[in-house]
């Protein structure tokens, strides 16, 4: 017994070693904070993303994360301002010609690009030529695109941009990241690795890319072609950006409260609502334009294919409390299909509806929807008053519940069917859907056509199979139409027709929300929410 | 001992290759077309979806294209991801090392606190120290990850300041955390298997006649009773192993660092099939390798096994 208690004493001593030495791994040195606070133009930044970048080459792009760091690492031709006026960028100037087929662009001589190379109307002609046929099968420039000829060298400053549609959007595309201009060099050098290989001209120069785990821009000491827009001329504020791929929302805000990051992107709404009421933090937020998050109703399938029961299943959500209990407040309540920052917004097509469940009953029982056997649930023949909503949990988890909620208030039944990206396309696009969510953040409202002309209904996305002429005509009109007061008037029509015939139940705004400590500075959002870092400090 | 070798390792080569098959498959098992499944709800034209199908050979017959594939695997290719483009085996070989960093602390972890507090609860059954063990290793079992991790974090990292909370891989503080939360889970798993197995040897009559026969107790403790009482815990410990490759995906995931199990995750997510084949041809063969070595080490710690 005794020789085993010995053992025991041992047995002791080694657990406490072993507690000792774990906690011996952690160094006494104090997390994120600096010692001493090097001079402005020497701070760097550290981002918390949600999620990472797949490629940095402009033209393979397609997602939000690329946008973000694009942006910073590239310039546009044209620059657009938050408002969407346009200013010199790459090109000094431009005129188009007057069917809207031709661009000519004078380019600036004094750009170089990261790598030394000089930027010039060949680099121009090689990046739209190169963008036509990405690397990337869904890339979204060739669609920017659609109708390009060619692009002429005029000189070495000017280049002339051919297509064989009217483009009245182009000079506006020119401003989007996927058009940006990056090296010719580099691409050369790089070939199917460019777009982890990134060379542009704009205020930061990539440095380098640890997959899930960080990429780090350094400032472009020779940058010297800002936007005219910004508060400061030459080089950008800060030294150094780290974006940090943190996936969950709860390490974000973790990562930003001990100093590891003084920037986070999505934080965690409850927590982030509380915590910026702190002054050592701030929230920054702006409501994208484009499409808002909508429910498209399907026309073609009972019982949403009677006017009156779309327009109950309208009236029946309260998007002003949806919104709250939803986002905390970090999303706006949306009331139409286009949000209230896109050029064209029409306000009275938004005002067509607002929560009222009492509407929403009457136009129920117009319809012969009654609850006769007391149940809560509507029915008519036999027939339940039952809603398909095939539901993406990634994009829909916050509210979806509380959408079916109000609609059963009002005497539906909402069976919500939870499915991935490609099980809700095939769904939809079979018809087999009531309700089914959609959303587009763009700067211009021509991305309507994708989703609500009738042509895109067998294959496209157009889920509400809604067919008329009256508002295919006028989307087909608004695009290819030069005279902005023209598309503008033709957009708002699109509007109404929509909300008219309640092909949609508008959810909320897509807000950016990023929250920061208060000492990082000059914060600014270009026209589709996306940070554009060239003029942030960060104050001690 | 070599037969026993020598079929331990023909089994292994046939579990690979129905493996290999397995994940070739994939692509093929998931229902319509695959160039479809794999752009989701992206609007793609006719042409580039055929363009797609090209590059991945998906237009040869399939005997044609398992033949290729496995060719390509086992010279080190494993084709490129859809979405990035870049070549698979490369982005695995990035994550890799922060996985098996990872794995390997808090095996240690484990390790050096499972044991000696599993082998003291067992040598002091039913006392004070055995029931303050016992409790602690349910807490531990109970505490999910994502939950530890968090309050280590708010621990640590927020309130305290020592470590950071999520650290680049190559800044080894990082590692703290994220060790500390799967190795003290994995500890009390050891803990309860150590104190369990070892009480039964303690029982057997062949400690009674090795002390009968003059073994002084260290002896018969360490060299007859451990040694009998390692085997379920060194099987455990390697199917834990196993664990730690894949499915340290939620860690990973609250600490944002590199891993086999994070890039699995994103690449389900995004229906990037190429690089879902690889990741878990990988897997697979790592578990297959640490089985085999497993059973090799139970011929070493057991002679029973070694002279069957």
């Amino acid at each position: 017994m005794s020789r085993n208690s010995v053992f025991s004493r041992l047995l002791v001593i080694g657990v406490l070693l072993g507690l000792v030495l774990s906690a011996c791994a952690a160094p006494t040195a104090q997390v994120g904070q600096e010692t001493a606070s090097p001079a402005a133009e020497e701070r760097s930044l550290v981002i918390g993303l949600a999620t990472e970048p797949v490629s940095l080459d402009p033209a393979a792009g397609l997602y939000i994360a690329e946008q973000f760091l694009l942006m910073n690492i590239y310039d546009p031709l044209i620059w657009a301002d938050q408002e969407l006026n346009l200013h010199p960028g790459l090109a000094t100037d431009w005129s188009s010609s007057e069917d809207g087929t031709e661009f000519t662009l004078n380019l600036r001589q004094d750009v170089v690009f990261h790598d030394g190379t000089p930027f010039n109307a060949d680099a121009v002609k090689f990046a739209f030529d190169r963008a036509l046929n990405p690397t990337n099968a869904a890339a979204t420039a060739p669609t920017l695109l659609a109708g390009y000829v060619e692009t002429k060298v005029v000189d070495e400053d000017t280049v002339v941009v051919r297509f064989d549609i009217p483009k009245p959007t182009f000079l506006e595309d020119l401003t989007r990241v996927w058009l940006m201009i990056p090296s010719p060099a580099a691409v050369e050098q790089w070939g199917e690795d460019y777009g982890q290989h990134p060379v542009g001209t704009g205020p930061f120069v990539f440095q380098e890319w640890a997959a899930q785990d960080h990429i780090t821009l350094t400032r472009n000491p020779n940058y010297n072609w800002g936007p005219e827009f910004s508060t400061h001329s030459g080089p950008a504020r800060l030294s150094e950006i780290t974006f940090r791929f943190l996936p969950e929302a709860a390490t974000r805000l973790t990562a930003l409260q001990s100093g590891e990051a003084q920037v986070v992107e999505e934080p965690a709404y409850q927590e982030a609502a509380s915590l910026a009421e702190d002054p050592a933090y701030r929230l920054e937020t702006f409501t994208a334009p484009g499409m808002t998050s909508h429910m498209m109703i399907n026309v073609e399938k009972a019982p949403t294919d009677d006017i009156l029961v779309r327009q109950a299943l309208i009236y029946a959500v309260n998007q002003e409390e949806l919104v709250q209990t939803a986002f905390f407040g970090m999303q706006n309540p949306a009331h139409s299909v286009l949000s209230p920052t896109t050029w064209s917004y029409d306000e009275q097509a938004a005002s067509l509806y607002s929560y009222d469940p009492e509407r929403a009953a009457e136009l129920l029982d117009e319809a012969g929807w009654v609850d006769s056997d007391g149940d809560g649930i509507r029915e008519k023949d036999g027939q339940k008053l039952t809603i398909d909503y095939p539901a993406l949990p990634a994009y829909e988890e916050a509210y979806m519940e509380l959408l079916a909620a109000y609609l059963n208030q009002a005497g539906f039944e909402v069976t919500i069917t939870r499915m991935d990206d490609a099980g809700i396309y095939e769904y939809s696009n079979a018809g087999n859907h009531n309700i089914v969510n959609m959303g587009w953040i763009s700067r211009d409202p021509s991305v309507l056509s994708i989703v609500y002309h009738s042509d895109n209904i067998e294959l496209g996305s157009a889920f509400t199979r809604f067919r008329s002429e009256e508002l295919d005509s006028a989307l087909e009109q608004a695009a290819v139409s030069l005279d902005s007061a023209e598309r503008e008037e033709l957009y708002r029509q699109a509007q109404q027709i929509i909300m008219e015939n309640a092909l949609v139940i508008p959810v909320h705004t897509y807000n950016r929300v990023m929250l920061m400590q208060a000492g990082v500075q000059g914060w600014r959002f270009d026209a589709e929410g996306f940070p554009y870092l060239y003029e942030v400090t960060l104050e001690p | 001992m070599w037969q026993y070798l020598g079929r331990r390792l023909l089994v292994s080569l046939a579990v690979l290759l129905g493996v290999s098959a397995l994940t070739f498959s994939m692509l093929h098992l998931v229902p319509g077309d695959p160039v479809h499944a794999m752009l989701g709800r992206q609007a793609v034209t006719a042409e580039r979806a055929e363009e797609l199908r090209a590059q991945l050979g998906l237009n040869d017959p399939l005997p044609v294209q398992y033949a290729n594939y496995l060719t390509k695997a086992l010279r080190g290719d494993l084709g490129r991801s859809i979405r990035s483009n870049r070549p698979v085996a490369s982005m695995i070989a990035e994550q890799l090392p922060s996985t098996l960093m990872l794995a390997a602390a808090s095996m240690i972890v484990a390790i050096a606190i499972g044991v000696p507090l599993g082998s003291l609860a067992a040598l002091q059954q039913n006392r004070w120290t055995d029931t303050l063990i016992m409790i602690g290793a349910i807490s531990g079992v109970s505490i999910p990850s994502f939950f530890l991790a968090l309050l280590l974090i708010l621990l640590f990292s927020v309130s305290l300041g020592w470590l950071p909370g999520t650290a680049s891989t190559n800044d080894l503080r990082g590692l703290v955390l994220p060790a500390l939360t799967l190795g003290l889970g994995e500890a009390a798993v050891i803990t309860r298997l150590v104190r369990a197995s070892l009480l039964e040897v303690l029982h057997q009559p062949y400690l009674w006649t090795a002390r009968a026969k003059g073994a002084d107790e260290k002896r018969v403790l360490w060299e007859h009773a451990f040694r009998n009482a390692l085997i379920p815990v060194v099987t455990m410990l390697s199917l834990q192993l196993v664990y730690l490759l894949a499915g340290s995906v939620v860690i990973e995931n609250i600490f944002a660092r590199q891993g086999i199990g994070r890039l699995a995750v994103t690449a389900i997510q995004n229906r990037d099939f190429p690089l879902v084949q690889g990741v878990v041809l990988l897997i697979a063969t790592t578990y297959v390798a640490i089985n085999t070595l497993t059973d090799l080490s139970y011929a070493v710690l057991d002679p029973r096994i070694r002279l069957k």
